[in-house]
């Protein structure tokens, strides 16, 4: 279970902060408008 | 037991984890760094850092097993270790991801240097990947890491002292000065484009160093321009494509480190941002150990030179599949 704890634009990328069970953050990111890059898996 | 110790000697903080012991080593049935497995719940992800589950410095640390005596001093190991991961794919190298999340990469290493700078326990931002299981590797799938130390560490300290003694001396970046001296030989170049260049330095003391910089002098990555993480992208991955193309083995191992300025609040316009690579890999068949003189002395002992580490780096196949 992971809670989020906020959500940022970065360029051209977008941050999710998030917080697990455990109290570790962890940071997604995920492309902004292009489409994901899958190339690679 | 997690805290650091000083060592009076020799000046410096020594990290005691014991907790790291039982990390898994190289797990064969499921990768907990894949999606849906162990830290990442989600099925599917672009570029994660998360902070590691048994960290050398945590944001909470417990108070230190022994009393602090002044001479034998010793702290909570308080910081942070986070684990990049590169992409969700377990079987691709880092050689072979796409220059496009490359690019994307180096702008969530900023992101990630930038945010964790604003923490006031933070001294100094170590970025790093430990890659093959020569050099120690736990876990296999591609991902880099990040120690956001509340000191500056020996190596860097030792490199900040020297570059501040030569910009008083001469005003000038000491940097710079190895830049413009490998440029102008010119014979341990190994790539170069308009914003960067990688080489072997002339004082290479571990197998097939190269260090990779800006051309233009600046101190962390947070201060990347335009046109400047595409060129940092390409050069990372020429190197690590030339590093794959050296023998023919399975994996050629390696560390990549950055080396930045601290984010203690000091003024540091003689640091200039770069990176630079080694590994333990002197040939096919042949591992490179740091023995006696290494370990006891601090002194290296190279038995390749930098002159032929370059030449087999520029001769070797870029071995990738982009």
């Amino acid at each position: 279970m992971e809670e989020i704890v906020s959500v940022d634009r970065i360029g051209n990328l977008e941050r999710t902060k998030k917080r697990k069970d455990d109290g570790r953050y962890v940071y997604y990111y995920r492309r902004m408008n292009k489409e994901k890059d899958n190339s690679d898996g | 037991m997690a805290e650091l110790r000083w060592n009076p000697i020799l000046e410096e903080w020594n990290i005691v984890a014991d907790e790291r012991q039982d990390r898994p080593v190289l797990p064969e049935d499921s990768c907990p760094l894949c999606p849906g497995v162990l830290e990442i719940p989600e099925k599917d992800f672009y570029i994660v850092s998360f902070e590691n589950r048994f960290p050398s410095l945590r944001r909470e640390p417990e108070e230190p097993t022994v009393a602090d005596d002044q001479f034998y001093r010793v702290k909570p190991n308080k910081g942070v270790c986070e684990v990049l991961l590169y992409t969700a794919s377990h079987e691709v190298k880092p050689a072979d991801i796409d220059v496009n999340r490359f690019v994307d990469l180096v702008y969530v290493w900023s992101d990630r240097f930038e945010d964790l700078s604003e923490e006031e326990f933070v001294d100094y931002i170590y970025i790093f990947e430990n890659r093959g299981k020569e050099i120690g590797v736990t876990l296999a799938h591609p991902h880099g890491q990040l120690y956001a130390f509340p000191f500056i560490p020996p190596k860097a300290q030792q490199t900040l002292n020297s570059a501040r003694r030569h910009y008083e001396r001469s005003g000038s970046c000491i940097f710079c000065r190895v830049v413009q001296k490998e440029r102008d030989s010119g014979k341990r170049v190994i790539w170069e484009d308009d914003n960067f260049v990688a080489f072997v330095p002339f004082f290479a003391r571990l197998p097939y160093e190269v260090h990779l910089y800006p051309k233009r002098h600046f101190s962390d990555i947070t201060k990347l321009q335009k046109g400047e993480a595409l060129s940092l992208a390409r050069g990372i991955k020429s190197i690590l494509a030339k590093y794959e193309g050296l023998f023919d083995i399975e994996e050629f191992p390696y560390i990549m480190a950055f080396h930045q300025a601290p984010v203690d609040g000091g003024d540091y316009p003689y640091f200039h941002f770069h990176l630079e690579f080694y590994s333990l890999r002197r040939a096919e068949d042949k591992i490179k150990y740091r023995a006696g003189v290494e370990t006891g002395m601090g002194t290296f002992i190279s038995s390749l030179s930098p002159e032929k580490m370059a030449r087999d780096l520029m001769s070797a196949k870029e071995s990738t599949s982009h």
